[in-house]
């Protein structure tokens, strides 16, 4: 019997029998490949996170009060005036702090609740698991009413997905001896 | 003769099961070999992966190999970014979409082809033997098509959170079905609405479409990488509400429900699926023999042939042409390169592909909203805009390059013993040929969409010259690096394409990219930017003086004097 080099000349290629047996190389060739690719979630997933902003120095005055919990009238007046974008490092500078306040997302939300709800509704999708902890601590902390359905979609999502970690993260906050959604907002 | 005649009475169980359809298996065979063989030479897609009849690859294979990555891309760029539904939903609208292009563009190949009658019809071939052997070739080249499309998503969605084993096998079910009544839905338009098979121009557009698609996979599966607003996850995690109306929304929610178990399954929406299925198939099967019994000589399968008409002798091209040329010869080089690109089909599936680039990074932008005025707001969503102009130009010596080349080559004698004094007319000929019939129809197209995106038309004309200019700097530097000898003058070798060019195509493209660099960091502020349209204007009136200076002299003793 001849070496394989040798049986599949040029010619032999070029016959029907050769294109089939090229063909059918390419899908085993897949195969392989495509298995290697489902193999690896782990993999993949270390690359699903989201990227944060450092906070300009200009709006430093307006984050040292948000994490008291409070604007004054000119810092109200001054946060209106800001771009969305600028709104948004706020949000981005409190997922970076080493120990976010559990004040800021309260007075946030109440300066923009659609902004501020529909960003922490995207790190729960976009972000790796700590990320999306921190976003679930944000919503329970916006004791905000909207934060609830927002919670329960992401939570019937994260169960579809079987991500646990996330499951418990949701149903704890969303517990009936949290406050959240309860308490009156200002 | 009489269809009963020769058929053979034993076998292989096959044998016997053809024979007791009725069918010649001797027939059948050959019949069915012949149909391959077409299937791997297949013309319009050989054009479309300039795949030559004596390379060992064929274009079958390239064509199997482009369908394994784009379904590999697609379910790459989703794994682990979206639910199993959205995963499903997206790779099975991919695979109907392609295969009802494919399905187009190899009519003639695996459905109908009415040129059969002038090899068959001498031959003691009778209809059933004959539908049965294309009917068994249109299934196969379906099957494997499907099964290239839908390998990788099959295997990879296997990784998802949320599916379990029986994942590839039903999502492969449900992908037959699915591309099943995708072919047999585009036969039957053809055969009762049209009444007639794929045009040419159709096929072949709808051949390098799908080239289109596969760049835009791979462009768009970057974009979803960097893109840091998570688009793709949002729009999985809250789908649009039309998304319900598509019918392969209908079968990712099939795939879906096995998730809960085997007993929680949607089979109904598999059952309703199957029978419409079988129901368009048998529609197809009925349609299919009456065409393939109307296939006798003289009736419709006879086909005119047209050749387009030329142009009346002693005058080239039309007021346009006129307007754009200064001279008689610039003029007939002008009006050769526009004919031979309308005519030539190798020359336009050289050449049309090469805009790829710029044309899907612009459908992109179109397509994830980020082509925002530059004008307006100098930011990333800016740059899509002001790169698509600067991708224009790296097609630019490809295509230059590709002029040079022509299967009728031969013919070229006719220019060299022209009476041209000035080598620049064909120089300037050929330029302005470019310009006009390949980069403006596409620049005009942008700009077009701009103008409705940005509502402001004066910033879009702005934009428009900008690119204007960039391509004439492109085209002239160009002809620099890249045309040495008369258009259409030299022989089409495998190689020679690219071979020979590449230091002064890479050169250009540098070149290209950090002007668009520039263009972008010059959009800070009005004062900057007039500086930069002003640099823009410098180069090119500079290249077009060294054109003028170099193509005097150049072509050598080509050019009778």
């Amino acid at each position: 019997m001849q070496p394989l080099h040798k049986r599949l000349s040029p010619d032999d290629l070029r016959s029907l029998t050769g294109q089939l047996l090229l063909i059918g190389g390419l899908f085993a060739g897949s195969v392989v490949l495509a298995a290697g690719i489902a193999t690896q979630r782990t993999f993949f997933e270390k690359y699903r996170s989201e990227t944060y902003q450092a906070l300009p120095a200009n709006l430093k005055p307006l984050v040292d009060s948000a994490v008291d919990g409070d604007f004054s009238v000119s810092e109200i007046t001054q946060f209106q005036h800001l771009p969305q974008p600028d709104r948004l490092r706020l949000y981005d500078d409190w997922m970076l702090a080493a120990n976010p306040s559990d004040l800021a997302p309260r007075l946030l939300t109440r300066l923009d609740a659609p902004l501020y709800l529909t960003r922490a509704e995207r790190t729960l999708v976009c972000g790796n698991p700590d990320q999306q902890r921190r976003a679930v601590f944000f919503l329970e902390q916006s004791n905000h009413s909207e934060a609830i359905p927002i919670l329960q979609k992401a939570l019937n999502w994260a169960e579809q997905r079987h991500d646990t970690a996330l499951v418990e993260q949701i149903q704890q906050a969303l517990q009936p001896e949290n406050t959240i959604g309860r308490a009156p907002i200002r | 003769m009489t269809p009963h005649d020769g058929l053979q009475r034993s076998g292989t169980a096959i044998d016997r099961f053809l024979n007791w359809l009725g069918i010649h298996t001797r027939s059948f065979r050959a019949l069915l070999t012949v149909f391959v063989v077409m299937d791997l030479r297949s013309q319009f897609f050989g054009r479309a992966t300039a795949s030559k009849p004596t390379e060992a690859i064929s274009p079958l294979f390239w064509i199997v190999g482009q369908y394994l990555i784009l379904g590999g891309l697609v379910a790459t760029v989703l794994f682990t970014r979206v639910d199993a539904w959205f995963f499903t939903f997206v790779c099975l609208s991919t695979s109907m979409a392609m295969i009802g292009t494919a399905i187009i563009v190899e009519f003639n190949e695996v459905v109908f082809d009415p040129g059969d009658i002038n090899t068959l019809g001498h031959h003691p071939v009778f209809g059933r033997t004959y539908s049965a052997a294309r009917l068994t070739n249109l299934l196969g080249y379906v099957l494997m098509m499907t099964a290239a499309l839908n390998l990788f998503p099959a295997i990879i969605g296997l990784g998802l959170r949320d599916t379990t084993w029986v994942f590839p096998l039903v999502y492969l079910t449900v992908a037959t079905i699915a591309n099943l009544i995708t072919v047999a839905s585009i036969i039957l338009v053809y055969a009762l609405w049209f009444q007639t098979h794929p045009g040419d121009k159709a096929r072949e557009l709808l051949a390098w479409t799908q080239i289109i698609l596969i760049m835009v996979a791979f462009y768009g599966g970057q974009a979803i990488f960097r893109d840091t607003q998570g688009r793709i996850e949002m729009v999985a995690y809250t789908p649009p509400p039309w998304l319900v109306y598509l019918p392969s929304s209908w079968l990712a929610s099939a795939v879906d429900s096995f998730r809960d178990g085997l007993m929680q399954a949607q089979w109904w929406i598999f059952g309703i699926a199957f029978v419409v299925m079988i129901g368009l198939w048998a529609l197809v099967l009925r349609q299919l023999s009456q065409s393939f019994q109307h296939l006798s000589p003289g009736n419709a399968a006879w086909q005119r042939i047209e050749l387009p008409p030329l142009a009346i002798p002693g005058r080239l091209g039309g007021q346009i042409t006129d307007w754009l040329t200064r001279s008689r010869p610039e003029r007939a080089v002008y009006w050769l390169c526009g004919t031979m690109l309308r005519r030539d089909q190798d020359l336009r599936m050289r050449i049309w592909p090469t805009m790829g680039m710029a044309v899907a990074l612009f459908g992109l932008g179109f397509l994830t909203n980020r082509l925002d005025c530059p004008f307006w707001m100098p930011s990333r969503e800016a740059a899509i805009p002001v790169m698509s102009l600067y991708l224009l130009v790296m097609p630019i010596p490809t295509i230059f390059t590709n002029l040079n080349y022509s299967q009728a080559y031969e013919a070229a004698w006719i220019v060299q013993t022209a009476p041209l004094q000035n080598p620049l007319a064909v120089a300037q000929g050929m330029r302005k040929a470019v310009m006009t019939q390949i980069l403006l129809p596409v620049l005009l197209g942008m700009i077009l969409v701009l103008g409705i995106q940005w509502q402001q038309p004066l910033y879009a004309l702005l934009h428009g010259i900008t690119g204007w200019l960039v391509v004439d700097a492109g085209c002239s530097a160009a002809l620099l690096g890249v045309t040495r000898r008369l258009p259409f003058s030299m022989p089409l070798a495998r190689g020679g394409i690219l071979g020979r060019n590449v230091g002064t195509t890479a050169a250009i493209n540098t070149a290209a990219l950090f002007f668009g660099v520039a263009h972008v960091a010059a959009l800070r502020s009005a004062p900057i930017f007039a500086g930069y349209l002003a640099l823009l204007v410098l180069v090119v009136i500079g290249l077009q003086w060294q054109v003028k200076r170099v193509f005097a002299g150049r072509f050598g003793h080509a050019t009778a004097s």
